[in-house]
């Protein structure tokens, strides 16, 4: 043996604690423990008594809601087992959406839903404008660097509230300066980001004297969510196509009153000759095929006189066919493989040259 | 070769003596330590500890090699529930016997209780004393089932500069696999080594920027 094999055994003894026994009074002497004090829930629609009362919510209160795990960064009303499937882009999707971008002025628009935000283009190419909304700058899928725009749509008293379930807070952020602008109701001095949305020009563009309900016409119409707002913003700054991430709109508010006035919106848009493109896993713009495969039959009579009238449509070519020739499906890869080989497989001209 | 060569030794020697018993036989531990010490000076954050077998050889590394910095260790000593019943657990039963008192006894014992912190809380909420904290490492052995292993993986990504293990990404436990792999599709993680169960994730995109915490004014 080498001595210095024996020093580094020297060593390792020196700095190793041997096998000793510890008596039991060692407790939880040794470390620092940190507890944290015990928490008091307080359901939400209680703590709205008691603040309209005037009474205080005691120091250790987590003012909660159905499904809240209290002071955390997941929402509260977002059913905890939806954020279990969270699964990135198939390929084939991914080379689709690519090319489907090439020269067009694409948008992209993040919502926070987790059954599609895992979905996001975060590293793709071909992307002009990124937009979010509201707080959502602090949900850890969001890339803040990449954003170019942003909205918050709400009144004031709602966007300076401290929201218990998350622990950063959405109003400092806001009185930040940032460098996109953040489209709000007016300019609010208090947020030096903030932008007007133009509403006016939205109405007269594309609403004034289109739709009425009863005798008059209708000026601010279905205005549903934020995304009514960010559709047509993004038409009148020229979007040629704009794609969707974790816009579900499936919570039951969001279903009743937001999903329609968004798919009016992407209707206007489509009617406006611009794209929109969703996921395949997103629930928006995606209804029966009423009376071809809807309602389906009941009984067994019924279904002995079901027409296959779905049939004549699982033949129509919903791919565009140059575009089908692009991507590279798992059976062209061999050819595509190929073909790489054939072009790059030599070494460059340069490099011989040298 | 130094590096792991001195975490086998620690590993062993933490293995051998400790009260109770280390994850998975004590089979991850280089890995870990390795991972601990490239990470280099600072605060190392795991969330699941029991008896302290990773805690205490991540502070025995740091001890070794002279960095500064303490272990936080993140565990509320409950059993999950069902643990005991659920096949896809496989846990053996003297696995769920730690508490505080044995990890601050094993501590004691190696000599590292100066630099370990036990925060006797569940990993959500976050402890309200680590929301602010920077570590250069962190390990997430915690709950490996439902949504649980996501979620400490994101508590922990915006806080951590370096590394993230996971322990356990196996097929035995599904949701470790996928927020594994969901973590390296974000973009700002890579995969950094895996070895039988243990998967190490370095950070490819250092930027303080990512929450919108810390944004440059403009």
């Amino acid at each position: 043996m080498g001595k210095g094999w024996r020093r580094r055994k020297d060593r390792e003894a020196a700095s190793l604690p041997q096998k000793t026994e510890v008596s039991s009074s060692a407790g939880n002497r040794g470390i620092n423990i940190w507890r944290p004090d015990p928490r008091v829930e307080i359901p939400s629609s209680v703590a709205r008594q008691m603040q309209a009362q005037g009474l205080r919510l005691p120091p250790n209160a987590d003012v909660i809601t159905k499904g809240a795990v209290s002071g955390s960064m997941i929402p509260p009303d977002v059913s905890l087992g939806r954020w279990r499937g969270l699964q990135p882009e198939n390929p084939m999707d991914i080379q689709a959406r690519i090319l489907m971008r090439k020269g067009k002025k694409t948008w992209v628009c993040m919502g926070t839903s987790p059954d599609s935000c895992g979905l996001a283009p975060w590293n793709e190419e071909g992307i002009d404008e990124w937009i979010g909304l509201n707080d959502a700058h602090q949900l850890a899928f969001m890339h803040m660097d990449k954003i170019t725009r942003w909205c918050q749509v709400h009144q004031k008293w709602r966007y300076i509230r401290k929201n218990p379930r998350y622990d950063i807070d959405h109003w400092a952020w806001l009185q930040k300066k940032h460098p996109f602008p953040i489209y709000m109701q007016r300019h609010d001095p208090e947020v030096p980001s903030s932008v007007p949305i133009p509403l006016r020009e939205i109405s007269e563009r594309f609403l004034a004297g289109r739709y009425t309900r009863g005798i008059a016409y209708q000026r601010i119409l279905e205005m549903g969510s934020t995304f009514s707002y960010i559709i047509p913003m993004a038409i009148m700054a020229g979007a040629q196509r704009i794609e969707f991430y974790g816009v579900e709109l499936a919570q039951e508010v969001e279903y009743m009153e937001q999903r329609p006035s968004t798919e009016f919106w992407m209707g206007v848009a489509g009617a406006h000759g611009v794209e929109i493109h969703i996921p395949k896993a997103t629930r928006v713009l995606k209804s029966n095929f009423y009376g071809y495969d809807h309602p389906k039959p009941e009984t067994a009579e019924q279904v002995k006189l079901l027409e296959d009238n779905v049939g004549e449509w699982n033949s129509y070519p919903d791919m565009n066919e140059e575009l089908s020739k692009q991507i590279i499906f798992p059976g062209n890869w061999p050819r595509a493989a190929e073909e790489w080989h054939g072009r790059y497989g030599e070494p460059a001209p340069s490099a011989i040259a040298r | 070769m130094y590096i792991f060569e001195k975490a086998f030794q620690i590993a062993t020697t933490v293995v051998k003596n400790i009260e109770g018993r280390a994850a998975d036989g004590g089979g991850s531990l280089p890995y870990l330590i390795s991972m601990a010490i490239a990470a280099g000076p600072g605060d190392h954050c795991e969330i699941g500890t029991l008896f302290g077998a990773s805690a205490i050889s991540v502070a025995m590394a740091k001890k070794e090699w002279g960095f500064p910095g303490k272990v936080y260790c993140i565990d509320p000593y409950i059993p999950r529930d069902g643990v005991a019943t659920n096949p896809k657990a496989d846990i053996a039963p003297e696995l769920l016997g730690g508490t505080p008192e044995s990890l601050a006894a094993n501590a004691v014992k190696f000599g590292v209780h100066d630099r370990i912190v036990l925060m006797h809380a569940k990993s959500q909420p976050f402890p309200p004393p680590l929301i602010n904290n920077r570590f250069v490492s962190a390990y997430i052995d915690g709950d490996h089932l439902g949504s649980m292993p996501w979620w400490d993986f994101l508590e922990l990504s915006r806080r951590t500069d370096h590394y993230i293990a996971f322990d356990n990404f196996e097929d035995s436990y599904p949701a470790v696999v996928a927020a594994g792999l969901r973590a390296i599709t974000t973009g700002d993680w890579a995969l950094f080594y895996k070895n039988t169960s243990f998967v190490a994730l370095r950070k490819t995109n250092p930027s303080p920027d990512r929450f919108g915490q810390e944004r440059e004014q403009v």
